[in-house]
């Protein structure tokens, strides 16, 4: 597996060498941002038991979300958008590996995104890519993006039963614009963004969001409203980013 | 040290792919020609779903087939029947798991001015709204993931999204795109009425009388919103007091604005002497009985529509009621409902 890996390495180089003898320009410098899953410091699984900040233990079955409009920022604030709009599932691993993207050379200082779909593109479900109204995160009778969905099922602090989970967070007051402190500095080489989420911080930072009695929000009714604005304030506060940069010369 | 591997593997492939090039080479469908009948505005067509022969052919077959419903016993046309404006004569329809709605299937007519569908405006569009009845667990009870499948899956359709859209994969988009184009073909635009206003027929004396009513606004006044000339409806969302409590709150489960309780599109009146139940609830079986609403049957609240809150209650005769209706039924347009393009 080592031997493996120095042989990619190696081949990696030939390439890039050559390319930059070909052209006889500067090679491109590619990004790509991967995504974790997290509560707390675990890694999240579908179907593992967790304990929420308010002290409840719960399960999702699914948990998928949307990630719209993610760009670097560089030091001077000019944006290099890398993705439209992502689909984030937890059940498919591939996506949780976002494309390379070509981007220029620079100091870049923030990563940017949107946990949610603009208002542009969340009002038609003639869309395709991630926005594709198959993938099931779509409301279909009044037209909009589910932008977050959680379903599963947690431990009752009143009644001790375990009792359903169903989060559908949507609609254009829920769109929550998330940027993030990032150091990358790219001079052509190709580098790794990571991106975590962390469950248990949407859950608790700096609202505490109990599941009990709490536990089936779709977003499409006006008591949904303070469990939005009480989510929306957390996302930026469950995301955190790092990067590493490969073959600098 | 293991990231880094992990790292060089997927950038690995990413240097062979960037000079990958080439796109499927696709016929060009042929474009089909929208006849709009005299006195129709031009109808405003998506710019990314021009309308084309094999198009809408597809967006016909899928409209009558059932493959489009769970277990494949409902069709868009179980609900929307040529016959009747494309709309059910029952109060409400019921979906394949034998559960009824509770709103009256809406006719399909002109669609193509529209912009926004269902009673409540849930839609945006013609296309998102093919979805609706579709992933409705009252309705057709599917998904878009598995229809999706069964189309790719079928001996023909593969072939007929290739001629429509260049590409022989099914895709929620393209089954939307079809259905959405075959919709726009569903035009009405040669009632009495219609050849009236071009002047190939004559109204009769009471149809007359109606129609000025209908334009009156002492009278009638329908024209506020039922707007005089081609589309018969400004689509707006009003509340027209059926209820001072709407058991349905229409359009507020779609804004959730307070002053959209209770309201709902208005309606085209086109054909609608063949749509019958009436209202978004399908209370009404006669249209004489709509106009007695609109005459004194109306109920006041904060969200009724002003035309109506400055209405007087009784302002029509009886004859001037039955002459509004004889009106009304200058609107049917027989050869859109035995039009055989249309199934």
């Amino acid at each position: 597996m080592k031997n493996f890996a120095l042989l990619v390495m190696a081949v990696c180089i030939v390439v890039i060498s050559s390319c930059r003898k070909d052209t006889g320009t500067k090679c491109k410098s590619y990004t790509r941002v991967t995504v974790t899953n997290l509560v707390g410091a675990e890694q999240f699984h579908l179907d593992s038991t967790y304990t929420n900040a308010a002290g409840e233990d719960y399960r999702a079955y699914m948990l998928k979300y949307y990630l719209s409009h993610m760009a670097l920022v560089n030091e001077n604030g000019e944006r290099v958008e890398l993705y439209a709009h992502e689909l984030i599932d937890q059940s498919i691993p591939s996506s949780l590996e976002l494309g390379d993207v070509e981007i220029p050379d620079g100091h870049y200082t923030a990563l940017e995104f949107n946990l949610g779909v603009d208002s542009l593109h969340n009002h038609s479900g003639d869309q395709a890519g991630d926005l594709d109204p198959m993938y099931g995160m779509i409301w279909t009778w009044n037209t909009g993006y589910i932008f977050f969905k959680h379903e599963g099922n947690f431990t009752s602090s009143t009644s001790g039963t375990e009792q359903p989970l169903i989060y559908h967070y949507g609609t254009d007051r829920a769109l929550a614009p998330i940027s993030l402190p990032l150091n990358l500095h790219v001079d052509r080489n190709a580098s790794v963004i990571q991106l975590q989420f962390d469950l248990n911080k949407l859950y608790s930072n700096p609202n505490t969001i109990a599941f009990t009695g709490n536990n089936n929000h779709q977003s499409i009714s006006a008591s949904d409203i303070p469990w939005i604005n009480a989510l929306r304030a957390n996302f930026p506060g469950a995301f955190s980013a790092n990067s590493y940069v490969f073959l600098q010369e | 040290m293991k990231k880094i591997i992990v790292a060089f593997i997927f950038i690995v492939p990413l240097l062979f792919v960037a000079c990958d090039k080439g796109e499927d080479e696709v016929p060009a469908a042929t474009p089909y020609t929208l006849v709009i009948p005299q006195g129709l505005p031009p109808m405003n067509i998506p710019s990314n779903n021009p309308l084309t022969v094999e198009g809408v052919a597809l967006g016909k077959r899928l409209f009558y087939d059932p493959i489009l419903s769970a277990n494949n016993t409902q069709s868009c046309a179980s609900c929307h029947l040529q016959e009747t404006g494309f709309s059910e004569t029952t109060q409400y329809s019921t979906g394949i798991d034998g559960i009824e709605g509770t709103r009256n299937a809406m006719p399909l007519i002109n669609l193509g001015w529209q912009t926004k569908f269902f009673w409540d405006g849930g839609a945006n569009g013609l296309e998102s709204q093919v979805m609706g009845p579709i992933t409705n667990p009252i309705e057709m009870h599917e998904t878009m993931e598995n229809v999706v499948a069964k189309l790719n899956a079928h001996a023909e359709y593969p072939d007929l999204f290739k001629a429509a859209f260049g590409s022989a994969e099914a895709s929620s988009q393209n089954i939307m795109r079809a259905i959405a184009q075959f919709e726009r073909t569903l035009i009405s635009g040669n009632s009495k009425y219609d050849q009236y206003m071009r002047g190939e027929t004559f109204l009769s004396s009471q149809e007359l009388n109606g129609l000025s009513l209908f334009t009156d606004m002492e009278k009638g006044d329908c024209s506020h919103c039922h707007s005089l000339g081609f589309t018969f409806s400004d689509f707006e969302f009003r509340n027209t007091g059926l209820d001072s409590i709407p058991v349905d709150e229409g359009r507020y489960l779609i804004t959730l604005n307070q002053g959209d309780r209770g309201k709902f599109k208005t309606p085209s009146l086109r054909n609608v002497e063949l749509t019958a139940p009436f209202m978004h609830d399908g209370r009404f079986q006669t249209l004489l009985e709509c106009v007695q609403h609109y005459n004194t049957g109306f109920r006041y609240s904060a969200n009724l529509d002003p035309n109506l809150s400055f209405a007087v209650k009784g302002r029509m005769t009886q004859q001037e009621m039955e002459d509004l209706v004889a009106f009304m039924k200058t609107l049917t347009d027989m050869e859109f409902v035995n039009n055989p393009e249309f199934h």
